[in-house]
């Protein structure tokens, strides 16, 4: 089959960073093995080439304009070919909320980004209507798709039905990211080895309000009370907004920031932190936090996106708005990295990652889907 | 007829306050009082409604993404209908070579900046290719997209020099110029406070491409002479940007204003006693039209296709060089009201002439496809 995959990002995909762009490529690859011809176009720069008589248009929601979505369903509605969306999405009210509160947004500031938030609803909303399947990637994201549908009676009514779903989980690149990071790991740069203590807490991530670094370094200085020498170890993109907010407030603290950087070195901190810690107001549910649970790590998530329905019971959850709650998840995971089941609890999370979250899983769930609508979407 | 207008920004179109933004809204405006039923779509943000039948798909490439625009291509034409596309292209070479020098960059990476600038000109270039008809703002701007297809060894079905008709961009005369003239409402007070009876203004986003930084060096060299002129920059800040040049401003006779509506802006640019814009790239800088058809002196820079607009009538510098910024200032002041540049620039670049050349465009294209 020929499959026209799509995304909407201004981040590159050619060696991607992000989460929906690199699960494109890892799915593409998938699909790719099960024997589809995939060619990636990110809308943004060039439009797909038609000309390759694509069987399924295949939609990656990512945090991109919509517009160049809805122009490529379009042209595939003309040529007949049928529209496949994986979703990504969350209602991101609480996001909004901090964001005002940690940002010191003035009425204007809040005022555009409410006018931005209504826009994004609305083409989103027109993105998934136009769709002929959505795939979210858990029962708790369809529950919100369905909300946001719902919430236009006008479309709802002039579009009948709210496409058919397929719930089909994200997955972690197994054969070609994780097996590599545990049997050939990268090293770490000398500077960078002499900085790192022998137990730290990882986190990856935008340094952004959604990923919550503030409230995760005001759980760390509880611990450090009686654990002082736990350090704090934070790699992505700092948002300049963000560390205004910090301000001078993690001067002197054991913790140590990091640029974003290759995947490689990534999975080598993961494989290498004692706890990883991703006490987020919204994952959906992070691909980081599944490849640290894939390399067995002991993780402290949210509870407020699909963090419960991926990981089960191989998590310590924490309500993220409240930093004692991370502080006592974080408290409870270093007690079983430094405790002898360490081993054993590890290798049960990483099992049941193994067991649920492969690419050729989901690639096999998508052909499936691909499949009924050459079939006639029975 | 019905014309489909594309505009692929980030910027919002109701309150537009970039140049190609209102030269859309401008062109749509006008189109309208001609008779023709206009649709303005940003189509980064959404899809045009096919089913509204257009005639003609009229594309102004903004600051946006360019996939968007390949991909209402290829439906227009799937659709069978004609493709026309304001190109408001120019390179970009000296703008990307200053702001690596100013960020540090090693010439040889290629940080992400520069990747998305070649990115979009690989993108314009794919629309150039494909749009039936093009419609460049200056010959100017067509003899450097001959250049950059050579460049990239472009072939063509039908070639450029066959396809293309000069719209000039223009100025909204009658809906701004003329009642900004009229206008007699006093400016905010809190404005007013600040200014100086005698003041030079730049309207323009402080960023390296507006080159401000030389400005208030040139400032400096005129203020010897001059302690009580006034230089007033209105804009949005980038602070990045803004950061380098901080410690000049400080304590000088410059005013730093917030962006306003075009209305506030053309009432501010009323008082000045000279427009100044010394730019890297301007093709050719609405600012500089208007307040040429307002009778304010205008110093700009000679690159560009500034030249084609104002011919003698403006006061032209090099915009790497302060001495020259000065010396274009200085000969603007003394030059004062240019009646005869006025009423060129208000005949030959209002809307309306822009629209019926782009009217008589779109008609040759359908009687064309309808042949």
């Amino acid at each position: 089959m020929r499959i026209a995959m799509v995304l909407s990002t201004i981040a590159a995909i050619t060696n991607p960073t992000n989460g929906a762009e690199r699960t494109a490529i890892c799915l593409a690859n998938a699909l790719s093995r099960r024997g589809h011809e995939t060619y990636i176009t990110n809308l943004l720069n060039r439009t797909v080439d038609w000309d390759r008589d694509f069987d399924v248009l295949h939609i990656i929601n990512a945090g991109g304009p919509k517009g160049p979505y809805l122009g490529a369903i379009q042209t595939a509605r003309m040529l007949g070919i049928p529209v496949v969306t994986s979703t990504i999405y969350w209602p991101i009210d609480q996001q909004f909320e901090e964001q005002q509160k940690f940002l010191q947004w003035d009425s204007r500031k809040t005022a555009e980004y409410e006018g931005t938030i209504r826009e994004w609803q609305k083409q989103t909303r027109l993105l998934f209507f136009e769709s002929d399947v959505l795939i979210p990637n858990g029962i708790g994201e369809q529950e919100k798709i369905i909300e946001l549908m719902e919430g236009d009676k006008a479309l709802l009514t002039k579009y009948k039905n709210v496409p058919p779903f397929e719930v089909i989980p994200n997955a972690v690149d197994w054969e070609g990211e994780i097996v590599p990071a545990l049997s050939t790991p990268e090293p770490l740069p000398e500077a960078l080895e002499k900085k790192l203590a022998d137990e730290f807490v990882l986190c990856v991530g935008r340094l952004e309000v959604r990923k919550n670094q503030i409230r995760l370094a005001a759980a760390m200085r509880m611990i450090w009370e009686t654990d002082p020498d736990v350090q704090l170890v934070l790699v992505g993109r700092a948002t300049p907004e963000y560390m205004n907010a910090v301000g001078g407030s993690w001067a002197e603290l054991p913790i140590l920031l990091h640029d974003e950087t290759t995947p490689k070195r990534v999975l080598e901190l993961m494989r290498r932190c004692t706890v990883y810690a991703q006490p987020s107001l919204l994952e959906t549910p992070g691909l980081a936090t599944m490849e640290a649970a894939a390399l067995g790590r002991p993780i402290v998530v949210g509870v407020n996106g699909l963090e419960h329905e991926c990981f089960d019971k191989h998590a310590y959850y924490c309500e993220p708005l409240v930093s004692a709650d991370i502080a006592a998840s974080i408290e409870a995971a270093l007690i079983e990295a430094r405790s002898g089941e360490n081993t054993k609890k590890g290798n049960e999370r990483a099992a049941h990652m193994h067991g649920h979250y492969t690419y050729e899983q989901t690639a096999g769930a998508v052909d499936s889907v691909y499949r009924s609508l050459q079939r006639g979407g029975e | 007829m019905k014309v489909l207008l594309g505009i692929s920004t980030f910027a919002d179109l109701t309150d537009p306050k970039m140049g190609s933004e209102r030269q859309a809204i401008g062109y749509a405006n006008a189109l309208g009082e001609l008779g023709h039923e206009v649709h303005v779509v940003n189509i980064l943000k959404t899809a045009p409604d096919w089913g509204k039948q257009f005639d003609i798909v009229h594309l102004v490439n903004a600051s946006g993404k360019k996939g968007p625009y390949q991909q209402i291509i290829d439906t227009a034409h799937l659709l069978g209908k004609p493709v026309v596309l304001s190109p408001v292209y120019w390179p970009l070479n000296e703008l990307l070579y200053q702001i690596a020098k100013q960020r540090n960059y090693d010439p040889g990476e290629n940080p992400q900046i520069f990747h998305a600038f070649h990115e979009d000109v690989a993108g314009l270039k794919i629309c150039i290719r494909e749009a039936d008809w093009l419609l460049p703002n200056a010959e100017l701007e067509m003899a450097t997209i001959f250049g950059l297809t050579d460049q990239m060894g472009m072939m063509e079905s039908v070639p450029l020099n066959e396809r293309y008709t000069v719209v000039p961009n223009a100025v909204d005369v009658e809906g701004e110029i003329l009642p900004a003239i009229a206008d007699d409402t006093p400016l905010p007070p809190e404005m007013q406070a600040t200014l100086a009876d005698r003041f030079v203004i730049c309207v323009a986003r402080m960023e390296i491409r507006k080159n401000q930084h030389r400005l208030v060096q040139a400032m400096e060299i005129l203020w010897k002479d001059d302690p009580k002129l006034q230089l007033v920059m209105m804009g949005a800040i980038n602070q990045d940007y803004v950061k380098t040049f901080e410690s000049a401003i400080k304590g000088k006779n410059v005013v730093i204003a917030q962006p306003a509506t075009a209305k506030d802006v053309l009432r501010l640019v009323k008082r000045s006693v000279c427009s100044v814009l010394p730019s890297l790239l301007e093709t050719p800088g609405l600012v500089n039209l208007e307040a040429a058809a307002m009778g304010i002196p205008v110093a700009v820079s000679a690159r560009g296709s500034v030249k084609e607009y104002l011919g003698d009538g403006g006061h032209y510098c090099d915009p790497l060089n302060p001495e020259s910024i000065a010396k274009a200032i200085r000969e603007a002041m003394e030059a004062g009201t240019d009646a005869e540049l006025m009423q060129h620039v208000r005949e030959r670049f209002s809307y309306q002439r822009a629209a019926q050349i782009a009217e008589g465009v779109y008609n040759q294209l359908l009687e064309g496809s309808n042949a």
